[in-house]
């Protein structure tokens, strides 16, 4: 990457020459082409930069490719991969599900050994091959996502004399698309399709395997209807109209609403400002560890039997989760105002600060950790208060016989007796953590400078102010597939929790 | 006799001084958490440039109860509270219905795809709030229910996690009495209606109790599906109140007080229902 002007002009690194000048003088508009730079010919872009009414060309920024240290293409084609990882799958489904049928049918277990062939080694090998190959695309695509980032942030510093429309070259924008191929969703929709076939086909032959009694099935289905019918239309309906959004320019202005494919997509991954707010987001999450140790805490020394006004004390911390979060956030900006605010008094006397707090692009975001752990605590230790009281008594008692001390009582029966209390805590508050929005709205509005632009905040801000409503649905799905692998974390480790 | 005197100090003295510590932090801890309600409320009752000076004034030097009157008046708060009203009862009474409904299939009748069914709509709970918002906002812009209570309430009626904290209930309930009446002849929405749900008042009260202070508390839904001033809910109304007064801190705080005090009420006549609602959903071990 590097940017060369026009002769005469301010700022001068290199020479244009004349003739490619010309072009994007006349054109007005990117301009590709080859162009001998540096000693080689290399395929360039040439972006013409106009002045501040868009009226005059008054320099070019021209952006080529850095060699790559990965090959750009796989050795072979790409619908080879998805084909073998394809019937992998589909042979393992088919494995699984004769051995299910087995089962259902009651048959001896040599029997379903023998129906279970492996089908692990050919198998494997795809897998290999397809993640070697995938790892090669995501590098590729990775260094050019690197490259036209440094292209952008190079072409903003050098143009900020001008108001300039930047844009990236054309061919950096496809090769970011290495990622969403045509072959890559076809390929990820035939996988979700065939899992889906395999559910479905479960599920029948389990089902019809057992007598139907059809008045009683019925009277169940019709208890299920209103719920199942307004799960159908409020929530399921809309998350496939949101997946068709987000492949469309959708504002509720216009009436105009083009397919534009995968190119929302590719815009969320190249976006500085997603990233950012991505970054936000997971450095707001990580309050929550920090509040669960000060939960558990709390909850441990509310654990006693004879703690005068112990109903008293849970109810005072489990007063903030209940309140209203929008005058709780009004009261904490308050709280936090840097020249007369509550907490820089109390910090004065103890004299630390002034801290400026939510005006200061370095806290900002930690203060609003520490009043989400404000917020939090209180339910957190309620919910440990309800894990601790079902610890038995019994096991304390073996354990002070046997010589333990409070320490090893804490580390070699509380803490592990409660791991599923703090699982179900930690994944809980993480989902809750990343979608946090209201205190943001409220108190901050994503600033001073981005430092507080959480995903949802984003979203937002787009669909609804920028009415960019595919590009925030895009946005959506991408935070839908964070907390998806939370939930599914939750839900494994929910289902094999252990029984003392 | 010497030896167990010294025994008995020696293990008891370091029993006592970790409960003192243990106590003087959970009044700490109980004090962080009071403050800045107390704040809140102490800051109402000030002048509006009596809050600007450092240090900070704890108690105001005249109680000003017009404040009150002039933040209250300032928007229409009464309207508010009354929308906040609507939809949180409007959203309690359908998710007591249809949930109970579907919990009680789910733990009792014996229907075919009943466990497929169930984890399709476990599933729902992963789905973030903010996916859904873009295109229930068109949608319920395409019905026309813009400003209305059916946006406000409709699109909440049902809950998965209502559903499936009422399952775990009715999980726990004895058969007999259902069966009893089943011998006699009773239908099933006999036995759900006559039978289980008067057996089923207390995970009934939690389930409403959290529906109402959840749909009480939820703020972008509100703010979005409605435009007019007099269709706000509470908590949109005090955001917009911040926005207009940023710099009148108590009236905002006064403002803020009445949006915390019917939440805190309510919370003093059910807590124990909020308590038992963690036991219930699956927390018990």
């Amino acid at each position: 990457m590097s940017l060369l002007w026009p002769e005469g002009k301010r700022r001068t690194p290199g020479a244009l020459p004349p003739s490619l000048w010309q072009q994007v003088f006349e054109q007005e508009d990117i301009w590709t082409g080859e162009l001998a730079l540096q000693g080689a010919r290399r395929t360039v872009a040439a972006v013409p930069i106009k002045d501040f009414e868009f009226w005059d060309v008054n320099a070019a920024a021209v952006v080529w490719q850095r060699t790559l240290h990965a090959p750009k293409t796989a050795p072979w084609p790409a619908w080879l991969p998805p084909l073998v990882a394809l019937s992998w799958l589909l042979a393992l489904s088919l494995a699984l599900l004769r051995r299910e049928m087995t089962h259902l049918a009651i048959a001896s277990k040599a029997t379903a050994r023998a129906l279970h062939r492996p089908v692990w080694p050919w198998s494997l090998l795809a897998l290999i091959v397809w993640l070697t190959w995938a790892a090669f695309e995501w590098q590729a695509a990775r260094d050019l996502a690197h490259a036209a980032r440094q292209a952008h942030g190079e072409l903003l510093a050098a143009a900020r004399d001008y108001a300039v429309p930047i844009r990236l070259a054309p061919e950096l924008r496809a090769e970011l698309s290495h990622l969403f191929t045509v072959e890559a969703i076809v390929f990820w929709s035939l996988w979700l399709l065939a899992g889906l076939l395999f559910f479905a086909t479960l599920a029948i032959v389990r089902n019809l395997s057992r007598p139907v009694h059809l008045k009683t099935a019925l009277t169940g289905l019709g208890f299920i209807l209103p719920s199942f019918l307004h799960l159908l239309i409020f929530s399921f309906i809309p998350i496939a109209f949101a997946f068709y959004i987000s492949f469309h320019i959708w504002s509720i202005l216009s009436p105009e609403k083009p397919f534009i494919g995968l190119d929302n997509y590719r815009e969320v991954f190249a976006s500085r400002d997603f990233w950012n707010s991505l970054k936000n987001t997971s450095l707001y999450v990580l309050h929550v560890p920090v509040g669960m140790a000060v939960s558990l805490m709390l909850a441990l020394i509310m654990n006693r039997k004879n703690l005068p006004g112990l109903g008293l004390f849970r109810t005072l911390f489990y007063l903030p989760s209940i309140t209203s979060f929008v005058a709780i956030a009004i009261v904490w900006q308050w709280i936090y105002n840097p020249e007369f605010g509550l907490l820089n008094y109390v910090l004065s006397k103890m004299q630390l600060g002034p801290y400026s707090w939510l005006n200061s692009p370095k806290t900002a975001l930690l203060s609003l950790m520490l009043m989400a752990i404000w917020l939090q605590a209180g339910y957190q230790m309620v919910i440990y208060l309800a894990g601790l009281q079902n610890i038995p008594e019994y096991l304390y008692e073996a354990a002070k016989i046997d010589g333990a001390n409070r320490w090893q009582l804490f580390w070699r029966i509380t803490f592990p007796l409660l791991k599923p209390t703090t699982f179900f805590i930690l994944v809980t508050s993480l989902i809750g953590s990343f979608q946090v929005f209201t205190q943001i709205y409220v108190m901050t509005e994503g600033g001073p400078l981005k430092s507080t632009d959480v995903v949802v905040y984003h979203i937002y801000k787009n669909a609804w102010d920028f009415l960019r409503m595919g590009y925030a649905s895009a946005m959506s799905f991408v935070l839908f597939f964070i907390i998806m692998a939370l939930t599914l974390l939750q839900f494994h480790f929910m289902r094999r929790r252990e029984v003392w | 006799m010497v030896k167990r005197i010294q025994r008995t100090f020696s293990r008891r003295w370091p029993e006592r001084f970790i409960a003192l510590i243990g106590v003087a932090l959970l009044l700490l801890a109980a004090f962080t958490m009071l403050a800045p309600f107390l704040w809140m409320v102490l800051t109402s009752f000030m002048d509006e440039l009596e809050v600007f000076q450092f240090p900070p004034r704890l108690f105001p030097e005249r109680w000003l109860w017009q404040n009150w009157r002039e933040a209250l008046t300032a928007l229409p708060f009464a309207r508010f509270f009354l929308n906040s009203l609507i939809m949180s009862l409007g959203i309690t009474a359908g998710q007591l219905l249809f949930c109970s409904m579907a919990g009680y299939a789910f733990a009792r009748i014996r229907f075919p795809f009943r466990n497929a069914l169930f984890l399709a709509f476990l599933s729902f709970l992963m789905v973030p709030v903010i996916v859904l918002l873009i295109p229930r906002f068109l949608m319920v812009n395409f019905f026309g229910w813009i400003d209305t209570f059916w946006a406000l309430i409709i699109p909440e009626m049902v809950s998965v996690w209502g559903i499936f904290l009422m399952r775990q209930f009715f999980l726990g309930l004895p058969r007999d009495l259902e069966d009893a009446a089943r011998i006699d002849g009773a239908s099933e929405w006999a036995i759900y209606w006559r039978i289980v749900l008067p057996l089923s008042k207390p995970a009934l009260a939690t389930l409403g109790v959290f529906a109402f202070v959840g749909s009480w508390q939820s703020f972008l839904w509100p703010l979005i599906a409605t435009r007019s001033l007099y269709m706000r809910t509470m908590e949109v109304g005090i955001a917009s109140f911040h926005t207009i007064y940023s710099d009148n801190w108590p009236l905002q705080m006064a403002a803020a007080t009445a949006a915390v005090l019917p939440l805190v009420v309510l919370f003093f006549f059910a807590q124990r229902y909020f308590v038992r609602g963690i036991a219930l959903s699956g927390m018990k071990g």
